[in-house]
């Protein structure tokens, strides 16, 4: 496999390691009321997609970046990959 | 010595050198430029084989990689290499092969019983057979299965050569190197772009070597050579002989083996083969198609060919498989065998075309039967004639057969692309949904002529080059010779009953497909299980189609309808030893010391892995006989006096910046936002899932500087997490993560005279007095006459100790200085063993309790989980199971009777009860024999541990058959006010 | 003079092996400090002040040839910094010319460097890095962190036909020993 990283270009997989599914950015709320809930259905729930998946890779053996790579699991086809920094400013994460 | 069947003229081989070799011991010649098949026909050695169920003889019966008969056990000794292809193997002096597969000779083989038994050994006969009674199996059956089980023979030595692998790159890989692919390449490579072309063949050319159909007014193959030198003389071009392309894999990755000296007499040293990825932005398929048979009875019979396998002797090799040859087709291709042996002086006995009009006129004197069937042939060890269909019977020692060709779309599939059948052709070509990337050319997109095979790989390239934008060169078309190639349709002659194969390697026959059939295994994937066709490590490749189409006439469907199996990689078979490359015995994986590894091994270390670290178990002193000797003295030694360990393998991470505070105080569950510069604390780490994922010690160097220390296993993956909520957690904080475990070796220096010893090293200007430099203190001070330096005061011991740091050029003669300075002291160096039964003695908790499933109350360190901030894993820290009143709780053990041994592993169970899993209690995590003590002594987690002091349970341990009486205590057996640490 | 001395030691003992068209050799005596920075700019602003030099892309290096210093940017907030290394303080230098837009961390002996060099150094490199190496795709003056053997390697080309490795302190001897295997079996 090969992930095209956004700044370092193509680069073969086995220079990244995997963790999962990019929801894992979302990181509840740790002072909301149902935060337990919350806790538990972040730490524990995945869906299971067949077909396009979000999820975090490390790009460990190369720039230290976490991506999320939009990956389809039925033919492995990667369609976006983004750093997840970006991600997870867009998303709301500040500090 | 005589090469009886070498045509006098032509071959692309070299007459002047003639290589000597040998075959089942006895000496044979050949030339420069043969394969070990041609040379042995060209010596009239037919028979070369036994079929793996019947024992049944075998000759060769094709040219090429498909070949399932000549499979020879390849040199001799610890280099012998069984079940290869004589097709394959390229001749050199010396070479020497034996035939496989029989016991006794191979002319006559004991095992050959096998044949007049073959009713009983139809499709599944073991299911059938072997069933009772039961106890046979074991005791005769499966013995006597396996001992005539398999083909050739293994040298059960260690394989002895070196194998390589490595990584290409390049825009075009263009895999065959036919007249397809050359046009392919030349096109490509004159545009410019990187053409990577790779062959199986030891020369290219494809079947331009072996037909007489010429191009550009030039031979054929003298085409291909000329295309090979400008191939070859372009910078942007690889050409690859001897390489198969063996596997399509995700995103244009394809794998290939590359054989480098294997047509060599030696490796002299040199990697045998290197196994290839490489990467393309775009890949043509050209690899051909290979020619089946036609399934009548006794087809097998040794001087059985395939009609193209013949005509590639005649042409290439210069060789006659046989003297008269009789030829049995159902489309055009067999009768240019016909035309092309006449052309050589070999007389034709018949054609025998199963089609009723003739399609191009004989060679002179040859038989002509249309719509004719062979129904047998005859001859013990080779064919002496064929039998018809009218019963007529025809005199010859070589029946050449074409069943028409299939398209090798083996890559094509390997992403679980379905082919499509042409019925034109009568064959399955590639499907639409090949890998991304993906083309194919030629002979494999069901394409016969060589001139359309030409024009297509041209236009395939130029198709490409134009997607990558560029021009493609002008007038590069290449012309060739015109040729016929019509076929109609003919898989199995039915006139007669007999055995007609189908899969030669694997001895299925129509028979068998049959029976499958009618057994109730119809799907295609089904038949090719029950009947292991396809299954040889040829694959399959000359008898699939066959099969298929039998299939289908069995089941009344069609070809398509029926379907095929699935291709999966490699097209044809990989040395294990290739896969492994490199990576064999101490080169599995890379070894890391610490700088101060020599210094161990001069003080008589013994070392232990430790993930890829290697670390100093213990020190053995003259006379110590066993390992606990050293170990009991290292922990004396360094109670009494002083001790250094090597702890540089612990996870160093330099964590900087203004946030960086912030972000220690949010990744440890215990609070570090106060913690002054010039102090350490022990650090507490959890999952987000609540329990506890390592620990450590953190120091604050800086406002803004802290280095962080990891255990040695976690130290890549605590990095990670860090990232993680440094990059997808908190990306708005300013806090940067450097790994510096490589930078510093560390030391620790432990015991009563610790402060002293280091004394001796710290330069004047740094006070390490207990005043000045109280336990948990840290700083940045320098050695030995300004080498800077980190010194830590803490202590895993429970001694007065220190950690010290340099940078890791100094690490070795850091060791050697702090055991010269501490001479004066008694100074022992201590391992990991001593380090182990030091931290129990003191209740410390390391990787055996902090198994991932231990939460921080568990091990008691339920203050250590800050209520005045979030960190990672609060939430669910607090979950019910987690804080529940009677929980596990690490505490300490000792055997009731101290001459008893405690075990890890052994699990607690309430004295007078049942060893059952409901009355479990808790487990021992580790033991050690405290010399402090004289007794063996233990940590472990029990039900509300703590409160329990004084108890008495069961350590059960039934495995190994031993439970004992322990008492529960407090886990600091040594020191509990911990005052020798502050001293 | 201290009472005892602490004598350096370089990763691989000056380690050098020559095969044809191919030449091995431990780099030695190299500063190597990492700057971490969240300011980009600001660094930029310092090392253009202090240093002449534009702060390259992540996959580029900058020299300064009257200084013997290189840059590689390795990530898109972190780089490091070659030059050659006088005193124990490296890292202290660099502090001075960053000032306080990043963070600087000696690397010096974390690393063993070795340099690649000859026609047929591509081709054994080929054997362990996935990297395309070709001139045009990985020009003189690239950089790139991937993976050799397992092991986290920092690659640079510094001429057509040399290349710069670097790679953790503790596994030299296994790199090496990778590097030096791959020139035998080109050669």
């Amino acid at each position: 496999m090969i992930i095209n990283h956004p700044l370092l270009g193509p680069r073969d997989a086995s220079e990244f390691s995997y963790l999962g599914d990019a929801s894992l950015i979302d990181r509840p709320d740790p002072e909301a009321e149902d935060a337990v809930k919350e806790f538990h259905d972040y730490v524990y729930l995945r869906d299971n997609p067949a077909g396009e998946h979000r999820e975090l890779w490390f790009h460990e053996h190369g720039d230290r970046s976490w991506l999320v790579v939009t990956r389809n699991t039925l033919t492995h086809e990667i369609t976006r990959v983004e750093l997840a920094k970006d991600v997870a400013i867009a998303r709301g994460r500040r500090r | 010595m005589t090469q009886a069947f070498r045509l006098a003229k032509g071959g692309l081989i070299d007459r002047s050198q003639t290589l000597e070799f040998r075959f089942d011991g006895a000496a044979y010649g050949g030339h420069g430029g043969d394969t070990l098949a041609s040379a042995l026909l060209a010596n009239g050695v037919r028979m070369v084989g036994r079929s793996f169920k019947y024992h049944r003889p075998r000759g060769v019966f094709s040219a090429g990689s498909e070949e399932p008969n000549a499979l020879v056990e390849l040199r001799r000794g610890v280099r012998q290499e069984p079940n290869t292809r004589a097709t394959m193997a390229e001749l050199f002096g010396g070479l020497d092969a034996r035939s496989q597969n029989y016991r006794g000779t191979l002319k006559c083989d004991l095992l050959a019983v096998n044949d007049l038994f073959s009713p009983f050994l139809s499709a599944g006969f073991y299911y059938k057979t072997f069933m009772w009674p039961k106890s046979f199996w074991e005791k005769l059956y499966e013995p006597a299965i396996r001992a005539a089980a398999g083909l050739g023979r293994l040298s059960r030595e260690p394989d002895p050569d070196a194998y390589d692998k490595g990584y290409l790159h390049c825009d075009i890989l263009i895999i065959g190197a036919g007249p397809s692919g050359l046009a392919a390449a030349l096109t490509a490579g004159r545009a410019g772009v990187r053409v990577i072309l790779a062959d199986e063949d030891f020369r290219v050319g494809g079947r331009l070597n072996a037909e007489t159909l010429g191009v550009n007014g030039m031979a054929g193959s003298e085409w291909a050579d000329a295309a090979y030198a400008e191939l070859a003389a372009m910078d942007n071009v690889r050409v690859m002989t001897r390489t198969t392309v063996f596997g399509a894999y995700d995103h244009g990755i394809y794998g290939a083996i590359e054989r480098q000296t294997d047509h060599l007499p030696h490796s002299s040293g040199k990697p045998r083969q290197v196994l290839w990825r490489i990467y393309t932005r775009r890949a043509i398929v050209c690899a051909g198609a290979t020619e089946r048979s036609i399934a009548f009875p006794d087809n097998d019979r040794p001087g059985v060919m395939l009609a193209g396998g013949v005509r590639a002797y005649a042409n290439r090799f210069a060789v006659g498989s046989g003297g008269s040859v009789a030829i049995f087709t159902n489309n055009d291709t067999g009768w240019r065998t016909a035309s092309d042996l006449s052309a050589k002086g070999i007389s034709i006995a018949a054609i025998i075309d199963t089609r009723e009009i003739s399609p191009l006129a004989a060679p002179r004197g040859a038989a002509v039967v249309m719509g004719g069937r062979v129904t047998g042939t005859k001859g013990r060890h080779g064919v002496r004639s064929v039998t018809l269909a009218g019963g007529q019977t025809i005199e010859c020692d070589c029946l050449a057969v074409s069943g028409g060709w299939s398209p090798n779309v083996h890559l094509t599939c390997h992403q679980r692309g379905r082919p499509q059948w042409n019925e034109n052709i009568a064959a399955f070509t590639p499907g639409g949904d090949m890998p991304v990337g993906m083309r194919v050319a030629g002979a494999v997109n069901g394409i016969f002529s060589l001139q359309n095979c030409l024009a297509d790989g041209r236009e395939t390239a130029v198709e490409i080059l134009e997607n990558f934008g560029l021009n493609p060169p002008a007038n590069d078309a290449q012309t060739a010779d015109e040729e016929a190639a019509s076929i109609s349709a003919f898989w199995h002659v039915r006139d007669r009953k007999g055995r007609a194969f189908v899969d030669l390697q694997n001895d299925v026959t129509v028979k068998d497909i049959r029976l499958s059939h009618q057994e109730g295994f119809r799907s295609v994937e089904h038949l090719k299980r029950y009947t292991t066709l396809g299954m040889a490590t040829d694959q399959g490749r000359t008898a699939n189609v066959l099969g298929l189409a039998i299939l289908a006439q069995a089941s009344g469907k069609s070809i398509p309808e029926t379907g095929t199996t699935i291709f999966r990689p490699p097209y044809t078979p990989v040395a294990i030893g290739a896969i492994a490359g490199r990576s064999r015995g101490k080169e599995f994986r890379p070894v890391r010391k610490t700088p101060g590894h020599r210094w161990a091994e001069e003080n008589g270390a013994d070392f232990v892995e430790s993930g890829l670290w290697m670390r100093a178990q213990w020190f053995a002193r003259e006379g110590e006989t066993h390992w606990r000797q050293s170990c009991d003295r290292e922990v004396l030694q360094t109670r009494s006096s002083v001790g250094i360990c090597d702890v540089t393998t612990l996870g160093k991470i330099d964590i900087q910046g203004r946030d960086a505070v912030e972000f220690v105080n949010r990744v440890y569950s215990n609070g570090f936002a106060k913690l002054p510069v010039g102090k350490c604390r022990y650090g507490l780490m959890l999952r987000e899932d609540g329990l506890v994922m390592d620990d450590g010690t953190t120091a604050r160097l800086g406002e803004k500087h802290f280095v962080m220390t990891t255990t040695t296993a976690n130290a890549a993956p605590i990095f990670k997490h860090l990232e993680f909520c440094r990059q997808c957690l908190w990306p708005g904080l300013d806090v940067h993560l450097i790994s510096v475990t490589e930078q510093w070796a560390q030391a620790a220096v432990a015991g009563p005279h610790a402060r002293k010893l280091l004394e001796k090293l710290v330069d004047p200007d740094h006070d390490i007095s207990n005043d000045a430099f109280p336990f948990m203190a840290c700083g940045k001070i320098s050695v030995c006459g300004g080498v800077p330096a980190r010194l830590f005061r803490i202590s895993f011991s429970g001694e007065l100790a220190y950690e010290i740091a340099v940078p890791a050029r100094y690490g070795n003669s850091l060791m050697d200085a702090l055991m010269k300075a501490g001479e004066e002291f008694g100074t022992t160096p201590y391992g990991v063993e001593a380090l182990n039964v030091m931290r129990i003695e003191k209740g410390h908790a390391t990787g055996n309790e902090l198994n991932g499933q231990t939460s921080a109350r568990d091990l008691g360190l339920g203050r250590m989980m800050s209520d005045r901030k979030d960190y990672i894993g609060r939430v669910l820290s607090q979950r019910e199971h987690l804080v529940r009143e009677n929980g596990l709780k690490l505490v300490g053990f000792k055997p009731v009777d101290e001459k008893q041994e405690l075990k890890a592993g052994a699990h607690f169970i309430a004295k007078g009860k049942e060893m059952t899993t409901e009355n479990d209690e808790g487990w021992m995590t580790s033991v050690a024999w405290s010399p402090n003590l004289q007794t063996s002594i233990g940590l472990g987690f029990i039900e509300s541990g703590d409160s329990r002091m004084g108890e008495t349970v069961i350590a059960a341990d039934p495995l190994r058959e031993r439970s004992i009486e322990v008492e529960i205590v407090s886990p600091y057996f040594v020191d509990p006010e911990g005052e020798r640490l502050r001293g | 003079m201290a009472e005892f001395d602490l004598i350096p030691e370089s990763p691989l003992n000056g380690l050098r092996r020559t095969f044809e068209h191919i030449a091995v050799e431990e780099v030695s005596g190299r500063a190597v400090v990492s700057v971490a920075f969240s300011d980009r700019a600001g660094l930029e602003q310092a090392m253009r002040t202090n240093l002449d030099l534009t702060l390259p892309f992540v996959g580029n290096t900058a020299r300064v040839e009257t200084r013997d210093l290189l840059v590689l940017s390795l990530q898109s907030d972190q780089i490091f910094v070659l030059f050659p290394q006088t005193g124990y303080r490296p890292d202290l230098e660099i502090a001075e010319i960053a000032g306080d837009h990043g963070c600087v961390t000696d690397q010096s002996d974390g690393w063993a460097l070795l340099r690649v060099s000859g026609p047929r150094s591509r081709a054994a490199l080929e054997r362990i890095c996935m990297l395309d190496l070709h001139q045009d795709i990985f020009t003189v003056g690239a950089v790139a962190r991937t993976v050799m053997e397992h092991l986290g390697v920092i690659i640079h080309r510094d001429d057509e036909h040399s290349f710069l490795l670097m790679s953790a302190r503790s596994s030299a001897g296994s790199f090496a020993h990778s590097v030096v295997t791959s020139a035998e079996n080109v050669s």
